[in-house]
């Protein structure tokens, strides 16, 4: 059973009488545990709109989401606000609401379930696995981009998600740090089991996915997955191998 | 090889065989595989690595290492227990690399046979249109996630030449950057054919667009 499956989800904004924004276009997705799905889209082409649908807080016009089988609007808004931060974990690049030091920022949306010592706990060790132990003491405003960024990777993993929604958290990222938080991201997804959708602006993001989805004009398309241990190698019908390179352009 | 020519902006086998055997000597099939781990994206034909070492060597370029008295390096091939020639460059192969290694390049010519079809594109051929581009969109995805598998497989298996390893991992940072222009470029075309489709549509009433 898949993680989490979108069927034909379609989401459309409408901008005054006339002007209809189709966001998603009968989108279907399905995510294991343990995969890493990168979506990759330029800006304003629906990717947090993606992530916010698989997340429960965006209702599509039509279509089906489904949780570990379950369909999320099948279910009471208390349960589905309750799975958003428990089973499924999002990391997104906006600044906290409040001004705390990282270590209670990561730790405070834990406290219902886990109580304040169990959470601080939890939060060090989240800190600590992605690497940013030394932002505990730290506030938002003193964090680089690159600690901004684990330290929001922490505070997704920090109630062991099933699923994991990854917000293009690389876009601000340099070359080399995009590779690392990239590659930390497929470790603990094999490392825990979880699952990760995520959504990126730059193609140097989906080195370490082992799936890659484009967006635009509200169509997901998906390369067709390899067949396991025959790597990504994929036969264009009809072209020889020069010809299937689309940098070779017409021939002379 | 080397010279001018509307194909000098691609990258010749000649001169990838040549570096690659500078940074070490070796026999053809070694070379293959060499070729393919480095330059995977340019999707050299089976049997390259053996044209070019032909062709260098008739240049003058390489020389066979067991013809100069070089027993340490006759390397066996790897597929069964042939002995197989292993090859070096010569002075002249490392002057003429150095020479190529230093020369500028040649900027590509935009001969793109999409951009043509678009140019000559019907109203009547739009949706067909559409359809290309997104299979191409698609192509190229599948052509990332090969060079990011590639890229993952190096980098699993590693290696002791920290210099290599990072003009490895800029090089491939260069492909996957080619491959996103591209992927972007496609994604753009095709809003662009379905946006103006729906307003010729729109200009003219609904179903205008004519039978392809």
């Amino acid at each position: 059973m898949a993680l989490l499956s979108l069927t034909d989800v379609s989401l459309a904004f409408h901008r005054g009488r006339r002007h209809v924004v189709k966001v998603l276009a009968n989108v279907s997705l399905s995510i294991g545990a343990g995969e890493v799905v990168a979506v990759l889209a330029q800006r304003a082409q629906g990717k947090t709109s993606l992530l916010r649908v698989a997340a429960g807080m965006q209702r599509p016009d039509s279509g089906r989401v489904c949780f570990e089988g379950e369909d999320l609007w099948g279910f009471s808004d208390r349960r589905r606000s309750r799975l958003l931060g428990g089973r499924i974990g999002w990391v997104g690049h906006t600044a906290p609401e409040l001004d705390l030091p990282m270590l209670a920022g990561v730790a405070l949306p834990l406290f219902a379930a886990y109580g304040k010592r169990e959470s601080y706990t939890r939060a060090m060790a989240a800190l600590e696995r992605v690497g940013a132990a030394e932002c505990a003491e730290q506030f938002w405003g003193s964090l680089a981009d690159w600690e901004r960024a684990l330290v929001a990777l922490a505070q997704g993993i920090a109630r062991e998600p099933k699923l994991l929604l990854v917000d293009d958290v690389t876009a601000s990222l340099g070359l080399g740090e995009t590779d690392a938080l990239t590659r930390l991201l497929d470790a603990l997804a094999s490392e825990r089991g979880f699952g990760v959708l995520m959504s990126v602006s730059d193609a140097g993001a989906t080195g370490w996915s082992g799936r890659v989805a484009t967006l635009a004009g509200g169509e997901l398309l998906e390369a067709p997955r390899s067949p396991a241990g025959q790597g990504n190698i994929i036969d264009f019908p009809g072209a020889g191998p020069r010809a299937r390179d689309p940098r070779h352009g017409i021939s002379s | 090889m080397g010279r001018a020519s509307a194909q000098t902006f691609a990258l010749s086998a000649g001169e990838a065989v040549l570096g690659l055997l500078i940074e070490q000597p070796g026999n053809c099939y070694q070379l293959e595989r060499r070729l393919e781990g480095r330059f995977g994206s340019a999707q050299f034909a089976h049997g390259t690595a053996y044209h070019a070492v032909r062709r260098l060597s008739k240049d003058g370029l390489i020389r066979a290492v067991d013809q100069a008295g070089g027993p340490a390096l006759l390397a066996r091939a790897e597929m069964g227990s042939l002995p197989a020639t292993a090859y070096e460059a010569t002075a002249q192969g490392i002057a003429h690399f150095e020479h190529w290694l230093r020369s500028s390049t040649s900027m590509p010519p935009v001969r793109e046979e999409l951009l043509a079809k678009v140019a000559f594109c019907r109203p009547a051929d739009l949706p067909r249109m559409i359809e290309i581009v997104r299979d191409a969109e698609l192509a190229c995805t599948a052509r990332l996630k090969e060079v990011n598998e590639r890229m993952r497989t190096e980098r699993r298996l590693g290696g002791d030449d920290a210099w290599r390893r990072l003009m490895g991992l800029i090089v491939t940072a260069s492909d996957v950057a080619w491959w996103d222009a591209r992927i972007k470029w496609l994604q753009q075309l095709r809003t662009y054919l379905q946006r103006e489709g729906q307003g010729y549509e729109a200009a003219r009433g609904p179903g205008t667009l004519p039978p392809a």
